[in-house]
């Protein structure tokens, strides 16, 4: 009895020791970071059957028990994995926006620096230190851009480290656990099944550590080993194994690194697949913000340099010369290869040669671009957001090469090499941007500021017209990109330009190179029809507007003279013109589409007036018609008689035809130039537009808006009058006598825009391939008012014209316009954008982070509330557990006494 | 709930330095007086500011361009003023010089006064704004642009360019006249003639053509608005071979006169247009030199005209009528100067209202973009300081009560 009692009280003497010392253990540990709290699980001994029934035999401690719970122990890793990922977001987000927020780093102010001194410049073009201002402020502006570029770029290998270390660190992390996974099963089968609690610690913190850099999936096994995935299921660690992960060079972009998880040489891909924790947040880092950071700034500075640099161009430099290029050129050789990456796996031999040249920045996007070429045909591709995956477009190239694919403000160019089914191209227009903007020009005299052209009027213009002063609109063809020919020479105009006006609404273009001697121009520009009282643009500004002149076989030929007829009013002959239909196609430049305009059907005998206004009646078609008759070889025949030369022209609208005899009968008093005098005084023949010239041996005569010229010798042909006609359709001579009429039709000169086509049905009026040629010379300028015949304006090169300010003021107006982008922001306010969205991601991304610190910080409470230690429990329990073992000892002393006792009596 | 120790103490730390994070960037705030302190803290006003520095530094640049513009165009309107009072002198010697029973020394004596004003006026036309620009010299405004010919005659040798100066973001000015809408473009009495060699001219040194005299004023009414060119043609042009030119009108080269021989140094008369010009020089083959109608008269050809006529007057009847005649002539020609001065100088005085009105409204830009900046970006100072008082008092709480409860345990009892 006192023997089972003393056993009884010594069992709970060696449990309450025991509860002591798992208790002194929590205490000690109270501060061991990934500790969880024990706690000995007491159990009472099998109790003995006695007479008095079942008797307990004491206590003993059956199991010390670590208490955690798994599933807040998934939700603390869950919530560290985000808590991480967000952290180094917002810490690398911070120092671009606090790189941003300096005022002494920011490319704002650099802007309206260069603008600034564009100004002072503008406002004395050939001061030198203005001109040096400008220069040190675009080499500011060009440094601010490097500045961040350095920046970016040395955040962005910093990521790259990162990356890297992160990688190193998880597979360190992940053999450590499989580690653990080994030595926890031994050790549980050498302990029969006790769970080794302090190796479990070291489990769970490895793991939580994992989950600061990648997110994982934590799944048990029956023996207590642990695996963990991480992606998308991608085995990690499989009980006492693990794979690896490495950072290795990208396929399509060599530049970037991505992430592979396989074992002994057999990697898959999964940086798609990797989130949260810090690696997942550099990569997202890196694919969210930094890349398009740099995008976003490179279109800036694409933009920039590019409209700089063709204004630039199109001025004229203190040596009398084109400005040359501001910035670096935007589509040198260079630049427009670098914006391309063939991909490393891409079949041999590595010849393809693709390049990117930049169109219309203000189309141009910030996302980069994959392309695969798919099959089945060996040219087919498709185009795909490289971010997103998303398709953009397909397409073929139709096999020949080079080809070109036009998108989003560039020409993707695949210039030569074996392009087939698998190739993979990476096309980054943007990126490069910042890298590949510099300072060209660096001489003061190097700045073009001024205009290369000059308008002036002549001295002795008696009209109230003037002429603009004129304005560039490029220098270079469009479709070679080589000076146009009127620039071809340097510092000249080629040829000059003279603009005369024959009356009042009636002026040609000749080539002024000889001024005592003015030239018609190829093609001509004569009898072009003034308005006075409007602007009347000279030249066209579409660089891809063509002329065409009609070319068929019916325009300007001279009718056979018929008998001349008298009656009032005049009877009026037919010009003999064809009839045709003329149809007109336009092609949008932009997409390819054609559109077919409604035909012109010219019935026979109709005037180039009337064949023209029919014209105008298309959109996109300038038509003017004009009519040349010369008269020569004036023979009097010596025979006396009153002959006359008799013009007769068609009325307007219904009017009737009117008639004007100009005497033919002196050879001396009625000279040709007599003649022209007279049809120029007579206000019925200006009335509808008649001029006539005369050099005093021949006589030409003008109608400005195309109206059939008719004209007849009177007098019997006894008199043997005669004259020659000669005409544009007509080289060899037309002799006309007296008593007789002849008629010639107009000619038409047509300018259409960019796209248009236009063609006879047949080859009366025009051909069905009418020859075209380029109507844009570059420059523009306008003339207004009222001139007076014998005007006229000259149009030459600026020679020495260094106070001209205007290629400065247009420079300037760079500042104002939208160029960036689909958005067509400003410089400046493309920046500004840029600014306020990095602040809002730095915004975002801050409130995130504290919101996923606030959450972890719960998960974390919650999961401590289950397993950390708190001191005043354990103090508690130290008093209990002391009581208990205590009052067990006093058990023991009991039975000690009772034993005494029993041995007294028995004494 | 359960808390343990550890969690007491970490989550007391986290809270202590929160709060003391919102006091530091209170406290950054207030030393630097700006409520932005990166974009972040308010992405949108970030932006803004952005813009309205732009602005600003655009209307401080106009107000640069405002001084620049006022400085020229009072400048030039100082030169016109004196070029008004030359005007006028030379009315007044005009109408001195049409007393009938002035002298031949009298007359020369007035041409004498004559000649120098027409230096000074030459001065004037040529002067600079202190840059070495020319004020009136269009854009080739590095060289003088009026220069006497060999003949006498004082040529506009630059350009009609015009500079525009940008002095708000809508209004740009013309911040220069060039020479020829000044001296040269002056509305004469009557059809007069302007002459000029053509620029195409070969001749080493090159031959020039004077201003001429227009002899019969009812043929040249009657042949104008035509003009007219001297062109010398090949010496096997006439018989026996030499030195000939033939004239052409400009419109439709009708020849006027034909292979004239030509004596170097005499004048060269056009009857059928009542001209009379001469050319010095040895011209070259080929060169052209035009005989235009005008309208106009420089300003300097009637003051050499004056002097020309006032030197020749020969004392006979018709002499005198023509003399006389002539001054009828330079004094309407002079009122047409002084009116077309008036013109400028009105338009000058108007370009300098524009400038002071967009001064004014530049100030007021100033004014209103920085109080717009600073409504965005600076700081409201009063409730920024409650808020760090605030602040530091929730600090010292947290500070007071972390101690109080991190010090409580059972450990003490025991």
């Amino acid at each position: 009895m006192a023997g089972s009692l003393l056993n009884i009280g010594l069992s709970g003497v060696l449990a309450h020791q025991t509860a002591l010392r798992v208790t002194g253990n929590n205490v000690a540990n109270a501060n061991t970071e990934g500790y969880t709290r024990q706690r000995a699980e007491f159990d009472q001994l099998g109790g003995q059957f006695t007479g008095a029934g079942y008797l307990g035999s004491g206590a003993q401690i059956t199991d010390i028990q670590r208490l955690t719970d798994s599933y807040l122990q998934t939700q603390v890793r869950s919530d560290t994995s985000v808590s991480a990922e967000i952290g180094i977001v917002a810490e690398n987000l911070e120092q671009i926006n606090n790189l941003l927020a300096d005022p002494r780093t920011g490319i704002s102010p650099a802007l309206s620096d260069f603008f600034g001194a564009l100004q002072i410049a503008a406002e004395d073009p050939s001061s030198v230190p203005a001109r040096q201002e400008l220069l040190s402020q675009s080499n500011r502006l060009v440094d601010r851009f490097r500045l961040i570029n350095d920046r970016l770029t040395a955040q962005s290998s910093s990521v790259e480290t990162s990356i890297r270390s992160q990688v190193e660190d998880v597979n360190g992390l992940a053999a450590a656990i499989a580690e653990t996974n080994r030595s926890i099963v031994s050790a549980k089968g050498a302990a029969s099944g006790s769970q080794p609690n302090d190796l479990l610690d070291k489990r769970d913190m490895l793991i939580k550590e994992l989950a600061t850099k990648v997110s994982i999936n934590v799944i048990p096994q029956d023996d207590g080993q642990l695996n963990v995935f991480i992606g998308k299921g991608q085995a990690l660690v499989m009980g006492s194994s693990s794979s690896s992960i490495v950072a290795r060079k990208n396929e399509d972009d060599p530049n970037s690194l991505e992430i592979a998880i396989g074992k002994e040489g057999r990697f898959v891909q999964i940086t798609r697949e990797i989130t949260g924790g810090e690696l997942g947040g550099l990569i997202r880092f890196r694919e969210a913000v930094l890349e398009p950071a740099q995008n976003n700034l490179g279109r800036l500075a694409i933009s920039i340099a590019d409209r700089v640099n063709d204004q630039h161009q199109q001025g004229m430099t203190l040596e009398n010369q084109f400005g040359g290029l501001y910035f670096n050129d935007v589509n040198s050789e260079e630049a427009m290869l670098a914006r391309v990456v063939g991909n490393a796996a891409n079949a041999q031999p590595n010849d393809r040669i693709v390049s990117v040249r930049i169109e219309d920045t203000t189309a141009l996007k910030t996302r980069d671009y994959a392309i695969e070429f798919t099959g089945p045909g060996r040219d087919d591709l498709v185009v795909k957001d490289a971010t997103t995956g998303a398709t953009i477009t397909r397409t073929s190239l139709g096999g020949l090469y080079p080809a070109k694919l036009e998108l989003d403000g560039m020409a993707i160019q695949f210039e030569s090499g074996s392009f087939q089914p698998g190739d993979r191209f990476l096309i980054q227009p943007t990126r490069s941007g910042i890298s590949g903007l510099g300072l060209v020009v660096d001489r003061v005299e190097d700045l073009a500021l001024a205009a290369p052209i000059r308008t002036e009027s002549q001295k002795s213009n008696t009209g109230s017209a003037t002429i603009s002063q004129g304005s560039m609109v490029g220098n270079r063809s469009l479709n070679t990109n080589e000076l146009l020919p009127g620039f071809a020479s340097p510092a000249e105009l080629t040829p000059p330009l003279v603009v005369r006006f024959l009356n009042e609404t009636t002026y040609e273009v000749l080539d002024n190179s000889d001024p005592a001697n003015p030239q018609p121009l190829s093609p001509p520009l004569s009898n072009q029809r003034y308005v006075p009282g409007i602007r009347n643009e000279l030249f066209s500004s579409d660089p891809f507007a063509v002329q065409v002149a009609a070319d068929g076989t019916s325009i300007g030929v001279i009718q056979p003279p018929q008998a001349l007829s008298l009656t009032t009013p005049p009877a009026l002959l037919n010009n003999g013109y064809g009839a045709q239909t003329i149809s007109i196609e336009g092609r949008n430049p932009e997409t390819g589409a054609i559109t077919t305009f409604p035909t012109v059907n010219v019935p026979a005998n109709s005037t180039a007036g009337n064949i023209a206004a029919a014209l105008n009646g298309t959109p996109g078609i300038k038509a003017s018609a004009f009519t040349d008759l010369q008269l020569s070889n004036f023979n009097d025949g010596g025979t006396p008689g009153s002959a006359a030369l008799r013009v007769t022209i068609a009325g307007t609208n219904g009017q009737p035809p009117y008639s004007f005899e100009a005497s033919f009968a002196d050879p001396v008093a009625d000279s040709p130039a007599a003649i022209a005098d007279a049809i120029n005084a007579d206000e019925g023949m200006k009335s509808l537009g008649i001029v006539a010239l005369s050099d005093g041996t021949s006589l030409s005569l003008r109608s400005t808006d195309g109206r059939n010229i008719q004209v007849g010798l009177t007098g019997a042909a006894a008199d043997g009058d005669s004259v020659q006609l000669t005409s544009a359709g007509t080289a060899v001579p037309q002799t006309l006598n007296n008593n007789e009429e002849a008629v010639v039709g107009g000619q038409l000169d047509v300018v259409l825009e960019d796209g248009l086509r236009l063609r006879g049905s047949n080859n009366a009026i025009f051909t069905p391939t009418p020859a075209t040629e380029t109507a844009f010379r570059g420059f523009m300028t306008s003339i207004s008012g009222t001139p007076a015949k014998g005007d006229a304006f000259t149009i030459a090169y600026n020679s020495d014209g260094f106070g001209d300010n205007r290629n400065a003021l247009a420079l300037l107006g760079l500042e104002a316009g939208g160029f960036v982008g689909p958005g067509k922001d400003s410089f400046n306010g493309a920046y500004a954008s840029f600014v306020s969205s990095i602040g809002a991601q730095t915004n975002e991304a801050r409130a995130d982070a504290e919101a996923a610190s606030s959450l972890l910080t719960q998960s974390e409470g919650r999961l401590d509330a289950v397993a950390g230690v708190n001191l005043d429990e354990e103090a508690a329990k130290l008093i209990q557990f002391q009581q208990a073992y205590n009052a067990n000892a006093q058990i023991v002393s009991v039975a000690r006494e009772l034993f005494d006792t029993l041995l007294g009596a028995v004494r | 709930m359960r808390i343990s120790t550890q969690m007491l103490y970490s989550n007391g730390i986290a809270n202590l330095g929160n709060a003391q994070q919102e006091v530091t960037r209170t406290q950054q705030q207030i030393s630097s007086g700006k409520k932005i302190l990166s974009p972040a803290d308010d992405p949108v006003g970030a932006s803004r500011v952005l813009r309205l520095n732009q602005e600003l530094e655009q209307n401080s640049q106009f107000q640069k361009n405002v001084d620049l513009a006022q400085s020229r165009l009072e400048l030039e309107d100082g030169v016109l003023e004196g070029v008004t009072e030359i005007y006028q002198r030379v009315r007044e010697l005009a109408i001195q010089s049409g007393d009938g029973i002035l002298s031949a020394a009298d007359r020369n004596s007035i041409a004498q006064e004559l000649r120098s004003r027409l230096d000074q006026l030459k001065g004037l036309a040529n002067s600079t704004d202190g840059r070495g620009e020319y004020l009136f010299g269009g854009f080739q405004n590095k060289q003088a642009p009026f220069e006497q010919t060999p003949s006498g005659s004082v040529e506009y040798t630059s350009d009609e360019g015009r500079r525009f100066i940008q002095i708000s973001s809508s209004v740009t000015i013309a911040g220069t006249d060039n020479g020829k809408s000044v001296f040269m473009d002056v509305d004469s009495a009557g059809n007069t003639i302007c002459t000029e060699g053509s620029k195409g001219n070969t001749s080493s040194p090159p031959a020039f053509i004077t201003i001429g005299q227009v002899t019969d004023q009812a043929k040249l009414d009657a042949f104008a608005p035509e003009d007219m060119k001297i062109v010398f043609n090949d010496v096997n042009s006439v018989a026996p071979p030499g030195p000939n030119y033939s004239v052409y009108t400009v419109s439709d080269d009708r020849p006027i006169v034909t292979a004239q021989p030509y004596t170097p140094g005499a004048a060269i008369s056009i009857e059928a247009s009542g001209v009379q010009v001469e050319i010095q020089g040895a011209p070259a083959v080929g060169d052209a030199f035009f005989v235009r109608t005008s309208d106009k008269q420089p300003v300097f050809d009637t003051l050499e005209r004056f002097i020309d006529g006032l030197e020749n007057v020969s004392d006979t009847p018709e002499g005198r009528e023509t003399f006389s005649a002539m001054l009828d002539t330079t004094i309407a020609n002079l009122d047409n100067a002084e009116t077309a001065m008036l013109e400028v100088r009105t338009e000058v005085g108007a370009r300098l209202n524009t400038v002071e009105d967009t001064r004014a409204v530049l100030e007021d830009n100033e004014i209103i973009l920085t109080e717009l900046r600073s409504k965005v970006e600076d700081l409201d100072y009063a409730k920024a300081i409650s808020d760090l008082s605030f602040q530091s008092f929730v600090l010292q709480a947290a500070q007071q009560t972390f101690s109080r409860v991190t010090g409580l345990s059972l450990f003490d009892q025991l």
